[in-house]
């Protein structure tokens, strides 16, 4: 199961999130059945998605099928409800609308080719820190080399307060891997970089919006095992939210020159 | 990264950020006319034994904040001899902001120095392994930024001296938090066998008119002396800025002086012994005599509307004792 966000949303943020669960993770029984390689692509919108997940949360024996009533598609989800008098049986349905292959061709991932790759540290503590910069600034300073060091700064407009946050220890993706044997890990394979022996003075600075960093920030709560921010110069950044399981959230965010 | 003490004119360490944030904003003034990017700048003096951080606001409220060297590790200040203190201004908010920067969090150690004139604050900020650097700008004082003073204690010992626990003082001020421009803070002195004392906040506006009255019985006060009566105009925006500060505090001290200016003294909670102070002095508004006589002629008649539950039968058989 795929997301995909940002132009599809029609908003000023360009911002995009790719994000993956694998079907054992979220469900118990499977089938589906397509033309398209038994894939299926719906566009829908997230904040019906989130009125009806949040209806479910108490929920048993939720059945979640595609179907078409009056030549509108719908998600449907069917679940049962205990309350003190017995059991209710619901069904949420869910606007969608499907997409034909051409469309499906037309979405791709963003490639990136990071010259910077670090770990972030834990978001949530991360995420205090970016709430305060963004109530001094619009704008926040993510400068990040290949000797452990990532550093977040911001500037209020009339230049009275400069605020620099340093992380002086974080690990590099490639190097965890080098010390669990090559065992491969979860992350996307274009992420990590095909060199073996980083060069230890590359640095890359990126200005990003800070309302942008800071829903990056919301990962949190997935508990992520892992999350990696990779910096391509002058061009985008890209945060990959390892949740476990599996499963995984990939932010690119566009940058200010 | 770390600072030389020895470059900077001043330099010193707090062990909790939260703390001496709490007690920061406890001076912190709402920006004029709800511009929120407007910058609030505070005044600073830094002597050999003492922090002191003020702010002023509309040239008719002080609000201050002494903070003993006692209460830093580390508490340097070296100047010239003929120097006693440094004074600079900066913007308070930036300052509360960087603190509070890791989150409501204890642990965040604190190092700040100041260099010396036209020079920026610095601060760093260590929590565990992160580290955080901010400059913050400073200007000096000049003609146009001079911070007044209402100099309260020029005539000597002021004439009422009430001293009660702040949360007494919340709950009353609380109540006026919807109402207009002006509150009449009111004093009535003790007379032996017939009253006893009394505090009244009052204020009248287009809906009806409120008053709250704290009577000096059942230890409503610690404390209450008050030579004459009196009654003053104070801005209620100023009051409800020291009703704010009042949750972090225990006990708080009302004074009026001969001239009819406010000072609200508070003591801030702290986990140390140490105690810290924070002053707020107003000026009445202008108030004339007849004033004056119409407020004590009518409080004597009336009855009271709203007051502190524990006091409400006492005030009842007073009031029938006061027909004269």
């Amino acid at each position: 199961m795929f997301i995909s966000r940002g132009e599809c949303a029609g908003n000023q943020d360009d911002t995009q999130v790719w994000g993956s669960v694998p079907q054992t993770t979220l469900f118990t029984e499977f089938r589906i059945d397509s033309q398209q390689n038994n894939n299926i692509y719906v566009v829908l919108n997230l904040d019906h998605a989130l009125r009806a997940l949040r209806s479910i949360k108490s929920a048993k024996n939720i059945t979640m099928r595609l179907t078409k009533k009056s030549n509108q598609a719908y998600l449907t989800l069917d679940f049962r409800i205990d309350l003190s008098e017995g059991e209710v049986a619901l069904s949420q349905d869910i606007p969608v609308r499907t997409l034909q292959a051409a469309e499906v061709d037309a979405i791709s991932e963003p490639v990136t080719n990071p010259t910077v790759q670090i770990m972030m540290p834990v978001l949530k503590d991360l995420k205090p820190i970016i709430d305060r910069m963004q109530k001094i600034g619009t704008e926040i300073d993510v400068e990040a080399n290949m000797n452990r060091t990532l550093i977040f700064k911001v500037s209020d407009p009339s230049g009275v307060v400069d605020v620099a946050t340093y992380f002086k220890n974080q690990e590099h993706p490639h190097s965890l891997r080098d010390e669990e044997g090559g065992e491969a890990n979860n992350f996307n394979v274009d992420i990590v970089p095909q060199r073996s022996t980083p060069d230890e003075q590359v640095s890359v600075t990126l200005r990003v919006e800070a309302k942008k960093l800071q829903k990056v920030m919301h990962a949190h709560i997935v508990t992520p095992r892992a999350v990696v921010l990779g910096m391509m110069r002058d061009t985008c950044m890209v945060v990959h939210v390892d949740a476990g399981d599996g499963a995984y959230l990939t932010y690119y965010l566009s940058v200010i020159a | 990264m770390s600072l030389n003490p020895s470059e900077y004119i001043f330099s010193a360490q707090v062990q909790n950020a939260k703390m001496f944030s709490e007690i920061l904003s406890s001076v912190k003034m709402a920006p004029k006319d709800n511009k929120k990017k407007e910058i609030q700048w505070a005044t600073c003096d830094i002597s050999k034994n003492s922090l002191k951080i003020t702010m002023e606001q509309d040239k008719s409220m002080i609000a201050s904040v002494e903070l003993s060297c006692n209460l830093f590790k580390n508490y340097k200040f070296t100047v010239d001899a003929d120097l006693n203190s440094v004074q600079f201004q900066f913007p308070l908010q930036y300052l509360i902001d960087a603190l509070n920067l890791y989150g409501a969090s204890n642990l965040t150690g604190v190092h700040i120095c100041y260099p010396g004139p036209e020079n920026s604050l610095s601060l760093l900020l260590t929590e565990t392994e992160v580290l955080t650097d901010c400059k913050i700008r400073t200007r000096d004082i000049g003609d146009d930024n001079m911070v007044s003073d209402f100099r309260f204690n020029e005539n000597g010992p002021p004439d009422v001296k009430l001293i009660l626990k702040s949360t007494v003082l919340h709950e009353a001020l609380n109540e006026l938090e919807w109402m207009e421009n002006s509150v009449r803070l009111t004093v009535r002195a003790a007379i032996e066998q017939r009253y006893c004392g009394r505090l009244s906040f009052s204020v009248d506006g287009d809906a009806g008119n409120l008053t709250v009255t704290l009577n000096d019985k059942e230890e409503t006060f610690t404390s209450f002396k008050a030579d004459a009566n009196h009654s003053y105009l104070y801005k209620l925006s100023h009051l409800m800025r020291v009703s704010k500060a009042l949750s972090h505090t225990s006990d708080s001290c009302i004074r009026i002086n001969d001239r009819g200016v406010l000072s609200i003294q508070v003591v801030i909670k702290s986990e140390t012994k140490l105690n810290t102070f924070a002053e707020f002095h107003m000026l009445p508004t202008e108030l004339t005599e007849e004033e004056v006589q119409n407020v004590f002629a009518s409080n004597e008649d009336e009855d009271e509307d709203m007051q502190d539950n524990q006091n409400e039968e006492q005030s009842q058989a007073e009031d029938s004792m006061l027909d004269v």
